[in-house]
């Protein structure tokens, strides 16, 4: 930087947020898969106003199949189901659900997940050892079985499936937080801090921390992929979200006896998890391009 | 090497240790301690680690309790159910590993070109998909559209198989009937679906492994000089480089074992295969705690060896540990 010509018209250095958001936008894939994922946030946030009817609204036309098809008619978009109800309507509600459901799961499991991943990496006692085993052994365990084995014994319906797949993603954030804080601590960067007399708590807060942050915040987007996904997933085997709620997972696993005869009931809620998940995906892929982070 | 091998062993003593905490919990959360029959205890004060070593016993000794659907000894249902699941799921890791590899070599091969970018969005998709959703748009498009495989089940009911192995492909080739040949096609039909349905996920996470490895591998000095030796380039990817590529495959392969049995509660269930993910999702249905019990130690010890098993071979199938003094 030095051997600058024009010393005294020095640019100004860009930020770390500058730059990384330079690089994220510089991938045309990663940033239409951001737009469509702010639509669909929009979406969600919007829900009542952009959604027609009310989504457990019954009319007397059932099964009609979407406007594109012959047989579809103009009032109801993307058709209605066994029961009348509009579907354009119940997949939009069925959004608002969806990443409510995942953000609180989200927020649950980040806050205990990080906390406890904190006091493991800051302590070097049998409290780290411990909680490692347990963490190591809910990891090995597949992660719906476990998320099931809870609600089983817990009872099915919407807030105990999200304790439970809450419960499941704790570990992923406590050894992602222990492994990034071990790994900056052995720099030598730590050790000038301690060595110019920091203490604990500033060393946490303003060397270590900063410098987790893009990790902690890649793994905070993925989670959400993880969370709707095993959401839909419980709702799908009856055991998340109950029938009249327009969770997709419960709207897949209600539509899949009618595949025969109304397959837009089965290829729709399909598809608005899939972008959902193929969004967040791609977002999170790119953060972690964009901020050079390895796996 | 031994000492790391004594050092995995008694993790896995410690893991499993941890687990028979973990289930013994479980069990104390039952409505009424019906989880086994202890005759001699019932009315008794005993204390809970005095309940524990008698769990203990009991597990070890296979008396994993009745069900209390049917009155079967959960241990037997497990026995029954698990070889469905067993096949589905050597099938699938098949499947992923065949198709995965070699894409994943391909991109490794042609990195940022457009064989790169295809494979690395088609994988994305791959992982992103939700399976359960996939397994219903194939069952649209080659059962009930083109009609070219079966909905549901293991074999066409016209078709009277007897259980030795209890593996369907085997059992069929096995049977006496006249029909063997056609009823071992009929199950192979049955199990397209399913298996395509549950080698997705894992063939995604194959593929860009491999590509990550490769990639790593390729760059490396031994490559170059062997390329400079003059070697045929096939025998460079895969002799030279896939044999050190190999270590992370390994790994995350073993790893893959907790994704698919997640995968096979799902695919069990569009598909009607009746295997542990049936089962179990069943019990739970019927808040059978006894079988869901079973069943979670059961799959939890599986996923455990599994683990280990894989951890010692990633040792042998690297040289600067196996020769480490």
């Amino acid at each position: 930087m030095i051997s600058r010509p024009q010393f005294y018209q020095q640019s100004e250095i860009p930020s770390s947020i500058a730059r990384w958001t330079k690089k994220f936008l510089a991938n045309k894939l990663t940033t239409a898969a951001a737009i469509l994922l702010l639509l669909i946030v929009l979406v969600a946030i919007f829900a009542p106003w952009i959604a027609p009817y009310d989504p457990a609204f019954q009319f007397a036309d059932q099964k009609i199949p979407p406007l594109w098809s012959s047989d579809g008619m103009k009032q109801y978009l993307l058709g209605t189901d066994d029961l009348g109800r509009d579907l354009f309507s119940r997949l939009v509600h069925g959004a608002r659900l969806s990443l409510k459901l995942a953000f609180i799961v989200v927020f649950l499991a980040s806050t205990i997940g990080m906390l406890l991943g904190c006091i493991t990496a800051l302590s070097n006692t049998w409290i780290d050892q411990i909680i490692l085993r347990i963490m190591d052994l809910i990891l090995a365990l597949p992660s719906l079985l476990l998320a099931i084995v809870i609600v089983a014994l817990i009872g099915p319906g919407l807030p105990n499936a999200i304790y439970a797949v809450a419960i499941v993603l704790v570990p992923h954030f406590v050894l992602l937080t222990r492994n990034a804080i071990k790994q900056e601590l052995s720099k030598e960067y730590i050790t000038a801090m301690l060595l110019d007399g920091a203490g604990r708590v500033k060393l946490f807060t303003h060397s270590i921390l900063p410098n987790i942050a893009p990790t902690l915040v890649v793994q905070l987007t993925l989670a959400f992929s993880t969370a709707i996904l095993e959401i839909a997933a419980l709702g799908f085997l009856g055991l998340g979200a109950q029938a009249p709620n327009p969770e997709w997972g419960t709207i897949l696993s209600e539509s899949y006896a009618y595949i025969t005869i109304a397959p837009w009931m089965v290829t729709l809620p399909g598809l608005a998890i899939f972008f959902t998940l193929l969004s967040i995906n791609l977002v999170g892929d790119g953060m972690r391009d964009a901020m050079d982070l390895d796996n | 090497m031994i000492k790391i091998i004594i050092r995995q062993i008694g993790l896995l003593f410690l893991s499993l240790f941890t687990l028979s905490i973990l289930t013994f919990g479980f069990t104390q959360t039952f409505p009424d301690n019906m989880l086994f029959n202890f005759p001699q205890l019932i009315g008794s004060e005993i204390n809970l680690f005095e309940k524990y070593l008698d769990y203990l016993y009991n597990v070890l000794t296979g008396n994993w309790g009745t069900s209390r659907i049917n009155g079967n000894s959960v241990l037997n249902e497990f026995l029954n159910h698990i070889p469905a699941t067993i096949e589905l799921s050597l099938m699938a890791l098949v499947l992923a590993l065949g198709i995965g590899l070699p894409l994943g070599i391909l991109a490794a091969e042609n990195k940022n070109k457009w064989q790169d970018k295809i494979i690395l969005s088609t994988t994305l998709i791959g992982y992103s998909m939700p399976i359960f959703w996939w397994g219903m748009l194939l069952v649209l498009l080659f059962s009930l559209t083109l009609g070219l495989t079966p909905v549901a089940s293991r074999i066409g009911f016209e078709y009277d198989i007897i259980p030795v192995t209890g593996f369907m492909l085997i059992d069929t080739l096995l049977s006496k009937q006249p029909y063997s040949i056609e009823a071992f096609y009929n199950a192979v039909q049955h199990l397209i679906l399913p298996t395509i349905v549950l080698a997705t996920i894992p063939l995604a996470i194959f593929t860009r492994v491999t590509r990550s490895a490769m990639i790593e591998v390729l760059s490396s000095d031994y490559i170059r000089t062997a390329k400079a030796k003059g070697l045929p380039y096939t025998r460079i990817i895969w002799l030279h480089g896939l044999r050190n590529a190999m270590i992370p495959i390994v790994t995350v392969v073993g790893l893959q074992i907790s994704v698919l049995i997640t995968g096979t509660l799902i695919t069990e269930t569009i598909f009607s295969w009746p295997g542990i993910g049936k089962w179990l999702l069943e019990a739970v249905h019927r808040r059978d705690l006894v079988t869901i019990h079973g069943g979670l130690l059961a799959i939890a010890v599986i996923v455990i060896l599994t683990n280990i098993t894989v951890e010692v071979m990633t040792y042998f199938l690297n040289p600067r540990i196996r020769y480490k003094k």
